[in-house]
């Protein structure tokens, strides 16, 4: 069974690995105390920087070089002989991406107790991995996933469709993962987002592009340790600063505690009254405006210029005439241009004129009130929400194909199920500082940066919003000079990058934070790329276009998919698309109702056959599209999303909660009406057997 | 696949004694899940300092999941321990 090759030396003493990684992350703790300390001693920002960024790539590449190979069990598989904890490390990597990393705490932030349903979703499905899907996998001991589908049901059609969302999925994935990629190159090194992305492309290419799975595997436990260095050091050195004590989880109970004394206080604070009641005003200007456009339009012209004809008049200062100039010239240059604008302005005022900026309290629960109904985007999710959500994560979670595909590489059976155990205690790790992070940061927030006046912003909210004004931006509304938490807008994606910042941690932990998010993002699109590219030159060349073939072709053929796929998600991710999360979540809706059903029931049931896979995966796949593209907002027409309820009030999101039950009636109906094929017993019976 | 069915009747017991453990599991998996959310309310009163159910949701459940995953993985290596015994 598979193809293991000559034991690989790397592979073949642990205790040598062992003690290689061990000094690995060691070094990287040092150099972090190191730059620390040459920071206060008056070293450039820039230089430090540069180390942070250029380290990790150089140790990245060098590992990646070292295991380049041409062979195809190396390049697809690794050679079959990652040990489980490695393996384990390595998935932790692969699975914890920019979403992860960056998105996952910046969510618990903004949306509180909802964001918890990711810690849950993304932790959870891995036991459903472990029981019905990793091990049998590895008794098949190919190399992808519809490669296990093509096998278990015979016939191209199981294996296409497989293809199709495989490739689908990871491709949307990707792309989240490359435009993490190139905001942390551009914060890092200052280069423009656009350098930014191809930088980090180069990083991605140099591990997948010559040393395929196995070179992948050894750079992604070198990146989990510094993912997980990167993270922890900012929790615990806040968490020390705020209560003196260096264990996360006993500032937790602390801090959230303060927090909402905190957020009770500013609810009723008379100055965040006053800004809320500003952007109240706006969003209603701009409403008032959105009436007659066309009229709106003239009068505002008319407004502007006579007051840039005064300001040029008066001729006291450069500044206000240039900036009444501006303001004629962004305005919009006609009625549908200022129709989006406006309307998209109102939306953002009317969003930001709510208690706390918008965010429900840090400790609250569940949205009150009856489901159903057609309030949605609200930040807080009804419990009924949050329990899809959870299920579509944890389903999505064990269709995920570059997941899968991990298990291939193990020695043994047994190894496969030791390594999902392995993968989830080092993704744990992780996943609980998370909800820490958020409430520690929080804090800071509510405590330190609210009442600063905005003569002395701190430095981090004059970069970012100088460099990236989407992201953080302040405006003082009221006109008090004093910041309140209404006037500051952080996107949650950014908050873990700006979380050493905000915390007035040295600048160097913020430059190991952003290697640590590359470290996520970089081993994360290394995964994906090379499942696509696989599934692409394996499922697709190899085994629908043209049958049988030499396997160095194969590895060269692969070869060449990647840098295409990697070229095309680039160009995707040039164009910005919006929030990282908002991208990631609906692919695990998607997987759920494909992959994960055609899996689990190829295992348990005998009798699915090869017109109920696809069947199953087609009506799934249908199913969540439907849900997903009908409700989700920034998707569907606005005027059709309106009219589109929500149903039981689960957002577009978790679709998959009514594509994976769809997906197994489906597959299960479509079994019993069509003849069995003899042939998958006896396959499923050798399957079971260790 | 490599080893053949050698005894039909061996094999599926094996089988249904692998899938008894992974529902079991699975059963477990599926109220230590959903329930804990579902109750959340009743679950609101703090454990030093945070309600109880995020102590649940943000520190217990993942390492709760991490503990099944070992389970399962003891079982069923104890299981194909025990099918490779009594074949061979």
């Amino acid at each position: 069974m598979g193809a293991g090759s000559a034991a690989e030396p790397s592979a073949a003493r642990p205790a040598h690995l062992a003690r290689r990684y061990v000094a690995c992350a060691l070094v990287l703790l040092l150099f972090t105390a190191a730059m620390v300390v040459m920071e206060r001693s008056g070293l450039r920002r820039t230089w430090i920087a540069s180390a942070f960024l250029l380290m990790p790539v150089v140790l990245y590449a060098s590992i990646g070089l070292a295991c380049r190979t041409n062979e195809a069990a190396q390049y697809f598989v690794a050679g079959r002989n990652v040990p489980a904890i490695y393996n384990g490390m390595a998935i932790g990597a692969d699975w914890m991406s920019v979403a992860s990393f960056m998105g996952l705490a910046g969510l618990l932030y903004a949306n509180g107790f909802g964001g918890l349903a990711y810690v849950l979703g993304w932790t959870g499905g891995f036991c459903l991995i472990a029981f019905f899907i990793a091990p049998y996998l590895r008794k098949f001991g190919q190399y992808t996933i519809p490669d296990f589908l093509g096998e278990r049901y015979g016939g191209r059609l199981p294996r296409a469709v497989g293809l199709l969302v495989t490739a689908g999925c990871s491709l949307m994935y990707v792309v989240a993962q490359i435009y993490g990629i190139g905001l942390i190159t551009s914060r890092l090194t200052g280069f423009g987002f656009e350098m930014g992305i191809f930088v980090g492309l180069g990083g991605v290419l140099v591990c997948s592009f010559v040393g395929g799975m196995r070179a992948i595997t050894w750079t992604q436990v070198a990146q989990y340790l510094i993912l997980m260095i990167a993270f922890l050091v900012p929790v615990v050195w806040l968490s020390i600063k705020q209560t003196g004590n260096p264990v996360p989880q006993i500032a937790l109970g602390q801090q959230l505690k303060k927090v909402s004394e905190r957020e009770r206080e500013l609810r009723e604070d008379p100055r965040e009254r006053e800004v809320i009641a500003a952007f109240r005003a706006e969003s209603e200007a701009y409403a008032d405006r959105l009436h007659d456009v066309e009229r709106s339009l003239g009068d505002e012209r008319a407004r502007l210029q006579r007051r840039l004809d005064v300001a040029s008049a008066q001729g006291s200062s450069i500044a206000e005439p240039r900036a009444a100039r501006r303001a004629v010239q962004e305005l919009p240059k006609d009625a549908a241009t200022a129709r989006e604008v406006w309307s998209r302005a109102r939306d953002i005022d009317r969003e930001r004129a709510q208690p706390l900026a918008g965010m429900p309290p840090q400790a609250d629960l569940f949205r009150e009130g009856a489901p159903g109904g057609n309030e949605r985007q609200g930040p807080q999710r009804s419990r009924l929400d949050f329990l899809a959500l959870m299920f579509c994560l944890m389903a999505g979670t064990a269709g995920m194909p570059h997941i899968l595909a991990r298990f291939y590489t193990t020695p043994t059976v047994a190894a496969a199920r030791r390594s999902v155990t392995w993968a989830l205690f080092f993704i744990a790790l992780l996943y609980v500082c998370a909800p820490i992070l958020a409430v520690l940061v929080k804090y800071e927030v509510l405590t330190s940066v609210v009442g600063t006046s905005f003569a002395e912003l701190p430095r981090w909210i004059l970069e970012w919003s100088k460099s990236e004004p989407s992201l953080v931006s302040v405006v003082d509304i009221n006109h008090d000079g004093v910041l309140q938490l209404g006037e500051l807008h952080i996107t949650s994606d950014i908050l873990v990058l700006a979380a050493p910042e905000i915390g007035g941690l040295p600048f160097a932990v913020s430059c190991l934070v952003a290697a640590g998010g590359l470290a996520a993002a970089l081993s994360t699109a290394d995964g994906l790329l090379l499942t696509i590219a696989n599934a692409l030159s394996h499922d697709l060349y190899f085994n629908i276009v043209h049958r049988g073939p030499p396997t160095d072709r194969q590895v060269a053929v692969s070869k060449v998919i990647l840098l295409f796929v990697a070229l095309v998600a680039a160009y995707i991710a040039l164009q910005r698309p919006a929030g990282i999360l908002l991208l990631v979540t609906p692919v695990f809706s998607i997987a759920a109702a494909t992959i994960f059903p055609a899996l689990v029931l190829g295992v348990v049931w005998k009798r699915a056959n090869r017109w109920g896979a696809s069947a199953g995966m087609l009506a799934g796949f249908a199913a969540t599209l439907y849900y997903l593209l009908t409700r989700q907002a920034g998707i569907a027409a606005a005027a059709d999303a309106a009219a589109a309820a929500l149903w039981f009030g689960i957002q577009a999101e978790s679709a998959g909660v009514f594509g994976v039950p769809v997906a197994f009636a489906a597959n299960v109906l479509v079994s019993l009406l069509t003849p069995p094929r003899a042939e998958d017993g006896p396959w499923v019976d050798a399957l079971r057997q260790p | 696949m490599s080893d053949p069915a050698d005894d039909p009747q061996a094999n599926d017991s094996h089988w249904r004694a692998m899938r008894r453990v992974a529902m079991g599991l699975t059963l477990v998996w599926a109220l230590l899940t959903f329930a804990p959310p579902f109750f959340a309310r009743q679950l609101a009163f703090e454990i030093a300092g945070a309600p109880a159910i995020v102590w649940i949701a943000a520190q217990f459940g993942p390492f709760a999941y991490v503990v099944l995953a070992w389970l399962y993985e003891r079982r069923a290596s104890r299981l194909e321990q025990q099918r490779g015994d009594r074949a061979g």
